[in-house]
């Protein structure tokens, strides 16, 4: 994965998290020229993504990284000490589970899919939903759920600070040491140096026409005119980073009883937005299957044959979905480019780190 | 759907309801001339009289206000009204106003479904009401094809050079276009209206054109509303209109920019922001901008005033601001809560 130049530790992090006062700017790809000038200066951002976007614009420590990798890989978060973060975003597996639900200790599931975290930086809103507000706001949430990891945040910081390699990490990253806000800063960081660019199509865009396959390039051509897919999967991340009704989970459900997951209208409150998710990003989509909030598509086949229909018929479906009526070999394509056109060779690759033993 | 512009929607977030008024400013002083209104979203001003234009669109009409009195009167009445959204849902007629001259009004409309929009011009005559389908031009409609998908629709801002009309559309999002209605117009229905520039090849991710307005220089600058149901998504984009290319981009922070313009007095550019999910934070604001490197701009947002869910404004020649303010009220309301305000001072 693409690392972080060692900057020293123990500097910046103050005043760091989103604040309630967050200028959050929905997909705010460009960045101040402070911000550029701080992220470049401690992160590298892979060919054919835009600087992430920093709390205040600092760059996070090499120190502050390396803490929230270990806390990202800790089971010590969870109640019964079974369940990290790892474990539904698992590196092995696209940052995903590859199951249809997430399992989160004693065997609990879930009814919405784990989704990847690659790139998950680039949301300002996270969550199927959109309910958390930047990555700080998004890392402490699975901690607290009692299906997933269950610790209360107390619990949380007296565990912490009775791990002597912990407490010393956080004393000498942050001025208040061990606390839950520094908890979600350290993992927000280290989330964001999960990203995935310099796919073969970014190279391709670049000006290197060898760099996809003859049927990907066809396939690059369904995706962005036929297809008519970045009507919401626009941009370097392929997210407009907004929330859409495409019909997933709706069929054959009633719509006047809404026995269904209503999603971001949950959040908004508005009937527009019933039924209705958060456009993922498609980056890295050959290894993240299954697809969908609710996991209920297997394979990338099946996804683009389910756009080609149209999208399951509702009330509030995108008014940017309609029967595409692609060829065989357009569907072939479009799923070709998919697999080959965004999978990058320097995937993020990152092993689990030693952990801080429990004290004697 | 939800990422489309909406922009004289009225969500029941805000408590700025009924008897409110309808603004509270620091120092610009708001006056409401003309109250009682469902859904204006669209004025201009007459280039001699000074009169205010304004689209009554859920009443499916074309006012004329006097800015003095607050008499109002009919000058375009009959337009179907187009119900859309998906909860809440409103209804919308025409949209958009410009004056090319003191008698020719261009009016972009919102009457009609998407691929079935028009652009109609109205050669005015003095004391004479026409119905919608006495236009002496039409133009469009952009029927869904290989430019748009979906087709076209909503046009609603307008500015215009020698060359043309330049209108803001809604329709396929993959594009976010802006159409253009050559000039000098020409007596005739369904002609020609140019989709022009693709503004989603620029933004890449932020759709929806709808504040419009002329540089000095004589480009084009717009704001991009982002998704209604994205918060504080909106940028300020300059393109060519000429070339019909993307120049600046900018991010703004503001939720949902509705219309923009310059003032005559001082040069500086100002815009009102609906808010669609936030309608507390909406108002005026004024946007200092200057170019950043690599086709990028900085800028900088002051709140000049909030008002509640304003659509578009229209600066007098003599620098005096007015807005069109929808309130509350979406279909279905009874309380028509759609104003027009005054800023006088100095903006
Ligand atoms: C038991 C499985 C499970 C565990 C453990 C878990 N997650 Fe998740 N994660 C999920 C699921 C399921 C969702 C989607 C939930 C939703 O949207 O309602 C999710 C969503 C997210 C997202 C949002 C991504 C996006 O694009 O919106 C991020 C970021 C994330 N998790 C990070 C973490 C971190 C950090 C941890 C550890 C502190 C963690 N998760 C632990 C299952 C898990
Ligand atoms: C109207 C907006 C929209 C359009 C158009 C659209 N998508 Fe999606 N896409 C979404 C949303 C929203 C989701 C998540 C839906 C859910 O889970 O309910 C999604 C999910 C997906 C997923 C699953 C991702 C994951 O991690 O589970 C894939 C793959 C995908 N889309 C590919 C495509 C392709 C290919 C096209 C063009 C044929 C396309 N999309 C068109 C909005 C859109």
């Amino acid at each position: 994965m693409r690392l972080v130049s060692a900057r020293n530790a123990g500097l910046g992090a103050a005043g760091f998290l989103f604040a309630g006062t967050v200028v959050l700017s929905a997909t705010a790809w460009l960045l101040s020229q402070e911000q550029s000038a701080a992220l470049n200066a401690g992160l590298k951002t892979p060919a054919g993504l835009p600087a992430v976007r920093l709390p205040d614009g600092k760059a996070p420590s090499a120190a502050e990284i390396e803490l929230g990798k270990q806390l990202y890989f800790d089971t010590r978060l969870s109640r019964d000490r079974t369940v990290s973060c790892a474990s539904c975003h698992d590196p092995q597996k696209g940052w995903s589970n590859g199951e249809r639900f997430a399992t989160g200790i004693g065997g609990k599931v879930g009814d919405r899919s784990a989704p990847t975290i690659i790139n998950a930086a680039y949301f300002p809103l996270q969550f199927w939903d959109g309910r958390a507000q930047e990555l700080e706001g998004q890392a402490l949430g699975p901690i607290q759920n009692p299906i997933e990891m269950d610790l209360t945040l107390d619990e949380l910081v007296m565990r912490l600070q009775a791990i002597p390699g912990y407490k010393k990490q956080f004393d000498a990253i942050y001025k208040d040491g061990v606390s839950a806000d520094n908890v979600a800063r350290a993992i927000a960081s280290f989330e964001r140096t999960v990203l995935s660019g310099n796919a073969p199509y970014d190279r391709y865009k670049a000006g290197d026409a060898k760099a996809l396959s003859e049927a990907a390039r066809r396939g690059a051509d369904v995706f962005f005119n036929k297809a008519h897919c970045t009507a919401c999967h626009s941009g370097p991340n392929f997210s407009d980073g907004g929330f859409h009704n495409v019909g997933i989970g709706l069929h054959g459900k009633d719509f006047k009883a809404k026995n269904f997951d209503v999603g971001r209208e949950k959040i908004s409150g508005l009937e527009g937005d019933r039924g209705s998710f958060k456009t993922p990003t498609l980056r890295e989509i050959a290894r993240t299957a299954p697809y969908m909030h609710d996991g209920s598509l297997k394979t990338l086949e099946e996804v683009v044959d389910y756009y080609d229909r149209g999208g399951n018929k509702n009330p509030w479906l995108d008014e940017e979905l309609f029967v595409l009526k692609l060829t065989a070999r357009q569907k072939a394509d479009l799923v070709t480019f998919l697999k080959e056109g965004l999978s990058s060779p320097d995937y993020p690759v990152v092993r689990p780190p030693s952990l801080p033993p429990d004290p004697k | 759907m939800y990422s489309r512009v909406i922009c004289f929607v009225a969500v029941s977030l805000g408590v700025a309801g009924l008897g409110a008024p309808a603004a509270t400013a620091g120092d610009a002083e708001v006056k409401v001339i003309a109250d009682g209104l469902v859904h204006p979203t669209g004025i201009a001003i007459h280039p001699q009289s000074g009169a205010l234009y304004v689209c009554e669109s859920g009443a499916g009409k074309v006012i004329r206000i006097d800015p003095a009195t607050g008499k109002t009167s009919a000058v375009i009445t009959g337009f179907k009204l187009d119900i859309y959204g998906k909860g809440p849902k409103y209804e919308v007629g025409p949209l958009g106003l410009l004056f090319l001259d003191g008698q020719t009004l261009v009016v972009g409309g919102g009457d009609l479904p998407d691929g079935q929009e028009l652009m109609r011009v109205y050669k005015l005559q003095k004391g004479k009401t026409f119905d919608a389908e006495d236009a002496f031009a039409t133009y469009g409609p952009v029927a869904a094809g290989e430019e748009s998908k979906m087709g076209e629709g909503n046009f609603y801002g307008l500015a215009a050079d020698d060359a043309g009309v330049y209108v803001t559309s809604n329709g396929d999002d993959t594009k976010g276009w802006i159409l253009k209605l050559p000039l000098p117009v020409k007596a005739g229905k369904n002609q020609k209206l140019k989709a022009f520039i693709a503004t989603k090849e620029f933004t890449e991710t932020i759709n929806a054109p709808v504040g419009i307005t002329m540089t000095k220089k004589g480009n084009l600058m717009v704001g991009q509303m982002g998704a209604v149901n994205l918060p504080k998504d909106s940028w300020l984009v300059a393109f060519s209109p000429k070339t019909g290319k993307g120049l600046n981009k900018a991010a703004t922070g503001l939720h949902d920019i509705a219309g923009l313009g310059y003032s005559p007095k001082s040069g500086k550019l100002y815009c009102v922001d609906f808010a669609w999910l936030a309608p507390k934070e909406g108002g005026l604001f004024r946007l200092d901008y200057k170019k950043g490197d690599g086709g990028t701009m900085d800028v900088k947002t002051t709140k000049i005033a909030a008002l509640d869910r304003p659509t578009s404004m229209a600066f007098a020649a003599d620098g005096t601001l007015y807005i069109t303010v929808n309130g509350a009220s979406s279909l279905g309301s009874k309380e028509k809560t759609g104003k027009v305000v005054q800023i006088k001072g100095a903006l």
